[in-house]
């Protein structure tokens, strides 16, 4: 990559990454591979480690109810897929999700008649909550997922009121922590939630290929993916305790003493938040000056921000900003397609920041839009 | 070989973009573009670049640069893609 880079690319997945964070990974991988569940008092397990400096973050009491697999589709996978719904179930769900859910619930609806409702969106995407209340209570769903935040917008959803309507309604609920956990905690067992599927190479500033699911020990889920655990090879079954029940094959270990590094990291270096919200609204705010068409979305939000430069294509304003700038940022449908009738545009460009980014970037990345706009 | 050709993916399942890598920079290229072709340069950017268009064919890229992104339209991609590279061999030596 370009030295002279801005990236501005943190939602996709975060960087850089504390330096702490690759030291580790490359430690891992000239290092002896752990047990794999067959280790002793003294033997170190990565992944246990993982899970116990998790649990703050998520709001959980329990970390063996943590799996952890690959990413948060792994995750959001083993949740839809392990609730085995069937012909006749319904989930409720937003418009702001991700393909990483649309594209499970499509299948699902394709092959095993699992109908889904989608809940609007405002314009800043968040999502309705009076559509979400009456919607739970029409069509009693079996799930309700909703994500933390928009990850095309940045707003954040009240997961707390929406997980309690969805209670009250008797469904289960996932919540979608991809693009929160490690800039806002999520509190799963304040608020009844059943589920939440998060990522570690976003916000937790780890390395990609880490991701998990924390279960309720009230839900039991059907697992998604068999195979073999290192333990109870005997048995032609996934083990039923959590969370082997939903971890079969051998974990990216190299990748997962990155996360650790990285929450390690994080615990000694609090976010400063004030900072970052400070950044993301002087970047609205200069890119609304310069003309530019900004999603703002009021209250709680991620250092995300979406917008379109008038008179030319979010694909034109993409190519200039990258080739001709050298800014690291996404345009397009950002995975989220159904986001964007509610936003009332076609697609946007997006910048994320991260704790990292500098005012100098942000005045550079609104320097660079005026030129576009001209 | 002239030239390089690679498929480009965006959001969009029917995009057909394929970046072409030229021996020639996207100023000389877009001297020898025939006259159905509007092009418009945009000189003030940190990088100037160029957006040039026939009635079927989006070309953008950057003056100082070697490559060039191409936008077919999907219906008529394999027609205009042969079309294009024909002509790239014809003119660029």
């Amino acid at each position: 990559m370009n030295k002279n880079t801005v990236y501005l690319n943190n939602a996709a997945t975060s960087w850089p990454k504390p330096a702490c964070v690759p030291e580790a990974v490359a430690r891992a991988l000239s290092e002896r591979p752990g047990a794999m569940h067959r280790g002793g008092i003294e033997d170190f397990d990565i992944f246990d480690s993982v899970r116990r400096l998790l649990m703050p973050l998520l709001g959980v009491s329990n970390h063996n109810q943590i799996a952890l697999g690959f990413n948060a589709t792994w995750a959001l996978n083993a949740a839809i897929f392990g609730m085995k719904l069937s012909k006749g179930d319904l989930v409720l769900t937003t418009n702001a999700e991700h393909n990483s859910i649309l594209r499970p619930l499509h299948y699902l609806e394709q092959r095993c008649g699992v109908k889904t409702h989608f809940v609007h969106t405002n314009k800043s995407g968040r999502a309705d909550l009076s559509e979400f209340n009456k919607a739970a209570f029409d069509y009693k769903p079996k799930l309700c997922i909703i994500t933390h935040s928009s990850n095309v917008t940045g707003a954040v959803n009240d997961i707390a009121e929406m997980s309690r309507i969805s209670k009250a309604a008797g469904a289960a609920v996932l919540i979608d922590a991809s693009q929160t956990l490690g800039y806002i905690n999520v509190c799963a067992e304040e608020i009844s939630a059943d589920m939440v599927a998060f990522t570690g190479h976003k916000y937790l500033l780890g390395p990609q290929g880490t991701g998990g699911l924390w279960v309720s020990e009230n839900l039991k889920l059907e697992p998604h993916l068999i195979g073999g655990t290192g333990v109870n090879s005997d048995m032609p079954t996934m083990p039923d305790e959590m969370p082997l029940h939903l971890e079969a094959g051998t974990g990216n270990e190299p990748s997962f003493y990155g996360l650790l590094a990285a929450l390690k990291w994080a615990g000694e270096n609090p976010l400063p938040k004030t900072g970052l919200a400070d950044k993301i609204d002087k970047l609205a705010e200069g890119l609304k000056e310069i003309g530019a068409l900004v999603i703002s979305p009021s209250g709680l939000k991620t250092p995300v921000i979406s917008f379109n430069v008038p008179g030319v294509s979010a694909d034109d304003v993409g190519f200039m900003l990258s080739d001709s700038y050298d800014i690291v940022c996404r345009w397009g449908l950002h995975c989220a397609p159904r986001i964007f009738p509610d936003l009332g545009v076609m697609q946007t460009l997006r910048f994320s920041l991260s704790r990292f980014t500098t005012d100098d970037e942000i005045n550079y990345a609104i320097s660079a839009v005026r030129d576009i706009i001209g | 070989m002239r030239f390089e050709v690679k498929k480009t993916n965006n959001c969009f399942s029917d995009a057909e973009t394929y970046e072409y890598k030229l021996p020639i920079d996207g100023d000389a290229f877009l001297a020898l573009l025939p006259p159905n072709f509007s092009s418009r340069k945009n000189l003030k950017l940190r990088r100037p670049v160029f957006f040039s268009e026939s009635e079927t064919i989006r070309i953008r890229g950057m003056l100082a640069f070697d490559i060039i992104r191409v936008s077919f339209p999907s219906a008529s991609l394999i027609d205009e893609k042969e079309k294009l590279e024909a002509w790239l061999g014809d003119v660029i030596v």
